[in-house]
């Protein structure tokens, strides 16, 4: 599944399978057998790299990866209670709700 | 009306909305929005002579003023809503537009001084009309000085007693526009529909010499306000509901900070081309429109004896464009909204 969405982006972006192995500091075999969903995907920062390479949006592909950045990883265990809450609450709401919540612009002081 | 009300950023964070849910006779729940754009377009001279409206030349970009990407001033974050760059002596209007015919007023103002009469910043019911009534009232490029004119917007930085808020009060504190959006009282809204047989209720797309300053204590460097600049051809439709008609309780507000285009980069936004000169516009072949209103409000006493930003330009050894209109499109409904190759 990672795999052959990552030589989707790979084939898309016109990047030879060397090229993108040597960019990431990793053997050419190495992002063969990813490619191929031959080995687990790699780790979140070779992800993030390949990511930036591709000019992808990097929690997307960590998703396809099966796994979280650990940025919003810390962000859950941090405050637990809340961000539990919060993801349970927007889980079920539509796509357009949850764009909106983000976008919501809010009041202050004047 | 219920809640579920909300302003929020969208069209590629172009757009400010403010989303009203509305619950009709059959208890079925529909959100009106009014949707509220600044578009950029060409500063016109103040010379005496009356301008029809200058083209739309690209929406300011609009972010959250508590964006994490952005370094801003505490006192503007502190205010919430959103903000956006823009050019000493740069001109703007605003775009509105509405998905339904449901009515919304908007009250707008700049450095908290209302734009339609002049009066200092309130949030309760009016006297009188000091509010343009959306859907018909498709845009507004400045100050109400009456008989179907208005002073254009023109940016001014904050402390050289050239912006409106400062003439009037003697003070540099707010800055920016202020809006409030006030949606038609329910019941008024539901007797509007069967008067109109439901006519109203389709999907309708519609295009849409003062006292000396005083600085506060704050940094106010970046901070921009609005002045008037040269006089333009528009109505400020007269409200055809009556001010009962509108709901003050359920209004919404928001500060539109503006910061200097110049200091935008540094505190992490993209930063923005410079405005248009009137060469530019000329040589382009950019249009003008005219629009003819109906009935418009009563002229502000307030607003029609301020300095302009040109005397403060002229002051300060800033060229003065000149431009001779001389391609009017007459227009029924829509304004182009024009991206120039600027």
């Amino acid at each position: 599944m990672f795999g052959s969405y990552l030589r989707t982006l790979r084939e898309a972006s016109g990047l030879s399978l060397r090229k993108l192995a040597e960019t990431v500091d990793v053997e050419p075999s190495y992002i063969s057998k990813v490619e191929r969903d031959l080995v687990a995907p790699p780790g979140e920062h070779t992800i993030k790299k390949i990511a930036t390479i591709l000019e992808q949006d990097p929690d997307v592909l960590l998703a396809v990866a099966g796994k979280i950045s650990s940025d919003l990883r810390q962000a859950i265990i941090k405050r637990p209670e809340l961000f539990s809450r919060l993801i349970r609450v927007v889980n079920e709401a539509p796509d357009d709700l949850v764009v909106r919540i983000l976008e919501e612009v809010h009041d202050g002081k004047w | 009306m219920e809640s579920g009300n909300r302003i929020f950023l969208d069209g590629d964070a172009s757009e400010l909305v403010f989303s009203f849910a509305f619950n009709d006779d059959e208890n079925t729940s529909i959100k009106h929005e009014a949707r509220v754009q600044f578009q950029r377009t060409l500063r016109v001279p103040d010379d005496g002579v009356e301008y029809p409206l200058p083209a739309g030349l690209g929406s300011f970009p609009l972010l959250h003023s508590r964006s994490q990407k952005l370094d801003l001033p505490a006192h503007m974050k502190s205010r919430g809503g959103v903000v956006f760059p823009i050019y000493p002596f740069e001109a703007a209007w605003m775009n509105f537009y509405c998905e339904s015919m449901f009515p919304i007023a908007l009250r707008i103002a700049a450095g908290k001084i209302n734009a339609v009469t002049g009066d200092d910043w309130s949030e309760s019911t009016p006297e009188i009309q000091d509010y343009v009534v959306l859907p018909d009232q498709y845009w507004l490029d400045g100050f109400n000085t009456g008989d179907g004119q208005v002073r254009q917007f023109v940016a001014a930085k904050l402390g050289a007693n050239l912006t409106v808020e400062e003439q009037v009060t003697g003070r540099s504190e707010w800055g920016g526009i202020q809006i409030l959006a006030i949606p038609m009282k329910s019941e008024r809204y539901i007797e509007l529909l069967q008067n109109n047989h439901g006519a109203l209720d389709g999907a309708v797309m519609c295009m849409s010499e003062g006292p000396e300053c005083m600085s506060l204590e704050m940094d106010m460097s970046m901070d921009m306000g609005m002045g008037q600049g040269g006089t333009i051809r528009q109505t400020i439709e007269d409200d055809p509901y009556g001010i009962d008609a509108w709901d003050f309780e359920k209004a919404q507000r928001v500060f539109v900070s503006m910061i200097d285009a110049r200091a935008w980069p540094k505190v992490g936004g993209e930063a923005i081309p410079t405005p248009v000169t009137s060469e530019q516009y000329e040589k382009e072949g950019i249009p003008w429109f005219n629009l003819e209103g109906f009935s418009d409000v009563p002229k502000s006493e307030k607003l029609s004896k301020l300095k302009s930003v040109q005397a403060g330009m002229v002051e300060l050894g800033v060229e003065v464009d000149t431009i001779s209109p001389t391609v009017t499109a007459p227009i029924q409904v829509s304004r182009s909204v024009i991206d120039g190759s600027w």
